[in-house]
């Protein structure tokens, strides 16, 4: 039996703000969608990045298995360059291709690596697209010209337009803190409107939407926002910018109502956010710990390139593998993204690093060095570290970093070279946490439960569940009992089915996938030397 | 569109990469013709990130991988950052008779 269902996913949104702007009256259309269903403290992938963690959420399986471990991807096991994760580097199924498999069509809309779009049956429109080439983003291929007909429809709002993005990582004063929440505001009303007419035009049975402006707001106006970080005393400034703040969120309750009064009082629908979301209050440069610990060194190009300044961003994604000095490397961090170290091997570089038989003593030595690593008052920095083996179990987990690091502050490492190696920001900011939200209400969920800890495992089994499909046994979370009614339940079990071949990891579904050979590329090196290309 | 039994001539990219510039130039009301001495970054206002897709676009289309990276690090290392279609098309064409070359 077919059931319609919504997913709203709301990028890093947490109960440490939910709570008590449902409490003052902030947020009261989210308040009585509680108090009608069940929440719980949902826990997120390691790392708890938005990548991995929506990946999880759309796909059932841990990152081990789907294969995103960041926004970047190495371009092959040991390779020290990277590039931007696509949608063809998720080695499992899609929940919506599990969807259209079960006959149903399915919706999914504004989710990271999600381009190239999915050919589904149903529409897709990539998050995180560069507002210039969203169309390249969506599916069918005629969607964009039927969104560009809508009567507010404006890409540069919709999308990412790096020019108002790049603030997001800056301090900015009063007047961009205003100017940044209207745009989060702005952006989540063209998402409504877009799901409004595609709700009207192309209903599917499985709608996801993803929100992110939770996290962007989060991001840089936390200290105005945590109830433990608010000042007794207030500037009359601190006072205007939590109130802007606080406007995105008052702003969200409303276009929640009006996606949930869209969906029907038949519909089921689910609320989650990728992870958590806390302060971090100091900067971790681990690329300058290796280095002062001997197991980095900095090529002489560094000092030039960091005085030359911004060469607008090209290059810049593999920018380390230019700055170490790879005869004397034999760990790193390439991206400030996932707090992950990648071992350089032996029998991967041409001889250089760490070889195969001393990899796991090196790797013993470099954990017990990292944990022992303490500030000045004697206390440790790294709260904990993870193994591959730990963190990314898996057949897809070759491409992972080695070792992923959880700091005391929770927050995300800086890879430039930098003295001290840790250093106190100047104000709070606002960063990701392990424990995020989930809210659900519809036909047969309890009313006004809370329930225990779930996982990002257990949104895509809920999610086929409510549209009545079969769950395969390869994913790896559950429905938990207690989101039902048990009478409703036991009219309803959840059909685990076996699914054999099919929950294998799928071979790779996208060109950009593949790996472009070394006989290949020195082919074309060769070519473009010819051409000029390369000196 | 190709198949990797056939060759990918220069002409093909030029279309692939015209076209696609053209009907994405419409989505940003950029007024003026594209031509082969038309500079991404300069004249498109392309950023990096513009140029990812672009390159991995055709690599759906063509079927096959572009190692676009190569190029975009190339670039940065230029005393002028910049790229025209020209040589765009050249780099995209090498690569796919390249990648065809060994198969
Ligand atoms: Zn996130």
């Amino acid at each position: 039996m077919t059931k319609k269902t919504i997913l709203v996913g709301l990028d890093g949104a947490t109960f440490t703000l939910l709570d008590p702007f449902m409490q003052q009256g902030v947020m009261p259309f989210l308040k009585s969608f509680v108090e009608q269903g069940v929440r719980a403290d949902l826990r997120s992938v390691t790392p708890p990045l938005t990548p991995p963690a929506w990946t999880t959420v759309l796909t059932g399986r841990s990152p081990g298995h789907h294969g995103i471990f960041d926004f970047f991807q190495a371009d092959g096991p040991g390779s020290t360059t990277i590039r931007l994760a696509t949608s063809g580097d998720i080695q499992v199924d899609h929940v919506a291709e599990l969807v259209n498999r079960a006959g149903q069509r399915a919706s999914v809309i504004n989710f990271p690596v999600h381009f190239p779009p999915l050919p589904i049956d149903g529409a897709v429109i990539a998050g995180w697209m560069p507002w210039r080439q969203l169309r390249l983003g969506c599916y069918p291929p005629d969607l964009y010209d039927r969104l560009k007909q809508l009567p507010d429809f404006n890409p540069r709002e919709l999308a990412m337009d790096m020019a108002l993005e790049a603030r997001a990582t800056e301090g900015c004063d009063e007047d961009e803190y205003v100017e940044w929440v209207g745009l989060h505001i702005r952006r989540e009303e063209r998402w409504l409107e877009v799901l409004n007419y595609l709700s009207d035009n192309d209903p599917t049975d499985l709608t996801a939407v993803l929100l992110d402006g939770p996290d962007k707001v989060q991001h840089l106006c936390w200290r105005f926002l945590d109830p433990a970080l608010w000042p007794a005393q207030p500037t009359a400034e601190e006072t205007r910018i939590r109130e802007a703040s606080i406007g995105y969120y008052r702003r969200l309750d409303t276009i929640l109502a009006a996606l949930v009064e869209k969906a029907g009082p038949d519909a089921t629908v689910v609320m989650v956010s990728d992870h958590g979301f806390g302060a971090t209050t100091e900067v971790f440069h681990v690329n300058s710990w290796l280095e002062q610990a001997g197991y980095l060194a900095w090529s002489q190009d560094v000092s030039d390139e960091l005085n030359e300044g911004d060469t607008l961003g090209m290059g810049h994604l593999s920018r380390h593998s230019r700055w170490l000095d790879w005869d004397r490397t034999k760990a790193y961090v390439s991206t400030p993204t996932s707090n992950g170290i990648h071992i350089v091997r032996a029998e991967q570089h041409d001889g250089r690093g760490v070889a195969a038989a001393d990899y796991a003593a090196f790797r013993a030595e470099l954990i017990e060095a990292l944990l022992s690593y303490v500030d000045e008052d004697g206390k440790p920095v790294i709260a904990a570290v993870a193994t591959r083996e730990d963190a990314f179990d898996g057949p897809a987990g070759a491409l992972a970093p080695d070792l992923t690091l959880t700091l005391r502050d929770g927050g995300l490492v800086s890879i430039l070279p930098a003295d001290p190696i840790l250093a106190p920001r100047p104000q709070p900011v606002g960063t990701h946490r392990p424990l995020g939200v989930f809210m659900a209400a519809g036909p047969g969920i309890r009313q006004g439960a809370a329930i225990g800890e779930m996982s990002l495992l257990d949104v895509t089994p809920i999610l086929l569940h409510s549209l009545g499909i079969q769950v395969g046994d390869d994913l790896e979370g559950h429905v938990p009992t207690g989101l039902y009614e048990p009478e409703y339940l036991a009219n309803r079990p959840v059909d685990v089915v076996t699914r054999g071949d099919a929950g294998k990891v799928q071979p790779a579904k996208s060109a950009g996938q593949v790996i472009y050979d070394e006989e290949a590329e020195a082919v074309l090196m060769a070519r473009m030397r010819e051409l000029g290309y390369v000196e | 569109m190709n198949t990797n039994t056939q060759t990918i001539t220069r002409n093909d990219v030029w279309e692939a990469t015209i076209s696609l510039l053209e009907q994405l130039a419409e989505d940003w009301d950029f007024g003026e013709e594209i031509t082969g001495d038309t500079l991404l970054f300069t004249d498109l206002g392309f950023q990096s990130l513009d140029a990812v897709i672009l390159g991995n676009t055709l690599q759906e289309r063509f079927g096959r991988p572009i190692p676009f990276a190569t190029l975009l690090t190339e670039i940065g290392q230029r005393s002028v950052n910049d790229v025209t279609v020209d040589e765009w098309v050249d780099f995209t064409t090498l690569s796919l008779q390249a990648a065809t070359s060994v198969n």
